[in-house]
């Protein structure tokens, strides 16, 4: 894909906001590197953001979004170390001068990963956790942390253990512990990458809530803008560490559209080709009143599903609703409490794991746990290896599924180097040499920006269409809708609906779970 | 089994976490300064009934379990065989060496196993009944630096978050054909060090984050801090911190008198 300011014309649109007062941040030339020998992460960033606006900054994977983020709170330079070039300041106030705590009234900064930021074990804590740092008098802690937990709409959480919150109640929470520090600038940076169209949408609305309560200035990073684009002010949009549109939200994600086409198109569509419809004898799973229990608590109820070969089934519904715990289940991770389970003709209460892998390939969420070997080729051969296939036929096998998958060239380097996205084409890439037919996916999407999803949709398509079967949770609704045969949707641990996706479509709504429509029906309700 | 925090409500429970603290220092120097099996066998009929009046079934489980009392019982015999000293009461012909079995043995047999329960079921009554935030902020308050406390705090907020992401590395190696069961010591070896990895990478992303997160929220910004709540110390729990002080003192001042009971020879 060409990158976007080679299509552009060089000049910037002029934000909307230009004739607001006063910039709250501004940067003046700037370049940053994480060390001597990397090239610039950012570079040459002239920017101004002002009071009270509401800027989006979205761009593809890598592009230095979330460097900028950090640039803007100061944590570059004061918390990560680099190469900064040129000025960056914050109410007029130098991020070079004095240190990170002290930086921390003026700009604060909402990080990706919610549960590995939050650092005490109660809410109210978590909350009150930089108020206390300032040394602020109790009154004042509380009535910040009551404020702050009111603006994400979240005070009936006060008194929860972190340990029991749901993914979107974290991110609240995190947004919130960042509210009470009252800072003119609040940055948050993928505030709905691991959550549920529902959860997405309070964190929305509590920040939109926030908008209308104060006059603060929200930076918000996000992949996913149709929700959130009409909340917005201004939509920046970066490339390869450049500013390469800035301007009005719905003009510039238009425009940004239009690039981002042109790159996908040519390369994809051409295998969006779906081969024979899958008869009823070649059923590869099935699923009979599954039941699954944890700590007391049933996971599961009453599940029966089944799969034939060549199909690719969308698995989607709220955080905690037993997607997650279905996938282990027909792994044989997870040993239901009652229910039959056969997968590829075997019952999988009888097999081993070890064994269930010949015949399943299993895409976990996080890249990152998935990945054990120095080298790329290495780790797309280890389960070859412990499957013990031959070595001449694995190696013939890897080097054609890494030359499909683009990473071939990466062969020696070390995996953990490669980029988010490649990481993940690495993770799918590596349970193909073995040729499972069956292959489950949770949250392939995750943290990937469009032209990277395009791409992983592409390939799971393109497996559907070799004969694999394939399920995938996700909760990238319009991408699911587009491209699966089915669509299984969960809530409360049991099937509310498995129809075609038009079917799919009525079911859902008349369910009332709007946030789980496609967005074009979503915002239909 | 696991000892954890039970969380309901019990006198035990309402003491401040601080107070209760002093009086387990106090009764454990008391344990290993006053000799006598009647101090000790009262001591463990305290902690027994404290036990009981929480009222909570995994406890009880745990006071009576084989495990407590296979290890004080072999407390017990180690004593026994290796006490040499005291009056004969029997010999146990071996045939290799005899065993000789004397009163002194018996009796400091029995005043350790006693001594070892007392311990351990001290230790558990303190776990069961005092939550572990709690007690970290209240040694926070009373002017541990905080710097330490959150460092006790975040590991506590992490390690489950660590074992949970265990799991995942583990499951992800079996579904990639990784038996761990079946390949034996080098199999185990090889999943330690695959498992290793993502770990480590996952705990300094988690580290940097944290660290960022709680630098962002001026941590570190003063030498003292606010804290939310105020610690709040009832009549009991005066009591208690003054009795426990006062046990303190007296022993200390009774040990250097040397007006202890003597302690038994070795």
């Amino acid at each position: 894909m060409r990158a976007f300011t080679d299509i552009l014309p060089a000049e910037k649109t002029i934000p909307t906001q230009t004739l607001a007062p006063c910039s709250v941040i501004s940067f003046r030339d700037v370049c940053f590197s994480f060390s001597s020998r990397s090239d610039f992460a950012l570079k040459n960033i002239n920017l101004d953001i002002f009071q009270g606006e509401f800027v989006i900054i979205t761009g593809p994977s890598g592009c230095g979004k979330s460097t900028l983020a950090a640039a803007m709170a100061g944590f570059i330079p004061q918390g990560i170390q680099g190469i900064l070039q040129g000025e960056i300041t914050i109410n007029g106030r130098s991020t070079k001068a004095g240190d990170l705590s002290s930086l921390a009234v003026q700009a604060s900064l909402c990080q990706q990963d919610p549960e590995a930021q939050l650092c005490t074990l109660r809410v109210s804590d978590e909350v009150a956790f930089g108020p206390e740092n300032l040394g602020l008098p109790v009154y004042e802690v509380i009535r910040r942390l009551k404020e702050a937990l009111s603006a994400t709409n979240s005070g009936h959480l006060m008194d929860r253990s972190i340990f029991n919150l749901s993914g979107g109640e974290k991110q609240r929470v995190a947004i919130s512990s960042m509210l009470a520090m009252q800072s003119d600038v609040v940055i948050l940076d993928e505030p709905t990458s691991s959550l549920d169209p529902e959860s997405a949408q309070e964190v929305f609305s509590a920040i939109q809530s926030l908008r209308l309560q104060r006059n603060i200035t929200i930076v918000v990073i996000e992949h996913r803008l149709d929700r959130l684009l009409k909340m917005a002010d201004r939509l920046i949009v970066m490339e390869a560490g450049r500013i390469a549109m800035d301007g009005n939200p719905g003009e510039t994600y238009k425009r940004y559209l239009e690039i981002m086409d042109r790159g996908i198109q040519g390369r994809h569509l051409t295998r969006y080709r779906k081969t024979a419809t899958p008869k009823a004898d070649d059923e590869v799973i099935n699923v009979r009143d599954l039941q699954y229990s944890c700590h007391n608590h049933k996971v599961l109820q009453n599940v029966s599903f089944s799969a034939r070969k060549g199909e690719l089934i969308g698995i989607i519904g709220p955080n905690g609703s037993g997607k997650t715990t279905f996938l282990n289940c027909l792994a044989g991770l997870c040993h239901p409490s009652s229910g039959l389970i056969r997968v590829a003709g075997g019952n999988v209460a009888k097999a081993r794991v070890s064994e269930m892998a010949r015949s399943i390939g299993f895409v976990f969420q996080n890249p990152n746990h998935q990945i054990f070997e120095n080298t790329v080729s290495a780790e797309v051969m280890f389960a070859c290896r412990n499957l013990k296939l031959s070595r001449e036929r694995s190696e013939y096998c890897a080097r054609m599924t890494m030359n499909e998958y683009g990473i071939l060239q990466y062969a020696q380097d070390n995996p953990l180097m490669l980029s988010y996205g490649e990481k993940r084409r690495l993770n799918i890439c590596a349970i193909l040499p073995h040729n499972p037919g069956i292959i489950l996916l949770d949250e392939p999407f995750i943290g990937q920006d469009i032209s990277n999803t395009e791409r992983i949709m592409e390939d799971l398509v393109h497996l559907r269409d070799s004969g694999k079967t394939l399920l995938i949770v996700s909760h990238d609704m319009d991408r699911v809708f587009r491209d699966c045969d089915r669509i299984v949707f969960f809530k409360g641990g049991s099937i509310l609906v498995d129809e075609t996706p038009s079917k799919a479509i009525d079911a859902i709504r008349n369910l009332g779970a709007y946030h789980f429509l496609p967005d074009r029906y979503f915002h239909d309700h | 089994m696991i000892i954890k925090y039970i969380e309901r409500q019990s006198p035990l429970h309402s003491l401040n976490p601080l107070s209760k603290l002093w009086a387990v220092a106090a009764y454990s120097v008391s344990l290993f300064l006053i000799d006598t099996l009647a101090f000790q066998a009262l001591g463990l009929a305290a902690i027994v009934a404290a036990d009981c009046a929480i009222g909570s079934t995994k406890l009880r489980l745990f006071l009576f379990s084989r495990f407590l009392l296979g290890l004080a019982g072999s407390i017990f015999i180690m004593q026994v065989l290796f006490t040499s000293s005291g009056h004969l009461w029997l010999t146990v012909p071996l045939h290799w060496f005899r065993i000789a079995v004397t009163d002194l043995g018996v009796l400091k047999g029995i005043l350790m196993a006693l001594r070892f329960l007392n311990v351990i079921l001290l230790g558990s009554v303190f776990v069961a009944t005092t939550d572990p935030v709690a007690l970290v902020y209240s040694m926070m308050k009373a002017g541990v630096p905080y710097r330490y406390g959150f460092m006790v705090l975040t590991m506590m907020r992490f390690i489950p978050l660590f074992e949970s992401e265990m799991t995942v590395v583990s499951d992800a190696q079996k579904m990639r054909g990784l038996e761990v069961d079946r390949g034996g010591v080098r199999k185990l070896l090889l999943s330690i060090r695959y498992t290793i990895l993502p770990l480590v990478v996952s705990a300094l992303r988690k580290s940097e984050i944290l660290a960022l997160s709680m630098e962002g929220r001026a941590f570190g910004y003063r030498r003292t801090r606010t804290f939310l709540t105020t610690d709040c110390y009832s009549l009991a729990d005066r009591a208690l911190i003054t009795a426990s002080i006062a046990a303190f003192v007296l022993l200390l001042t009774f040990c250097l008198l040397g007006w202890l009971p003597p302690r038994l020879p070795n």
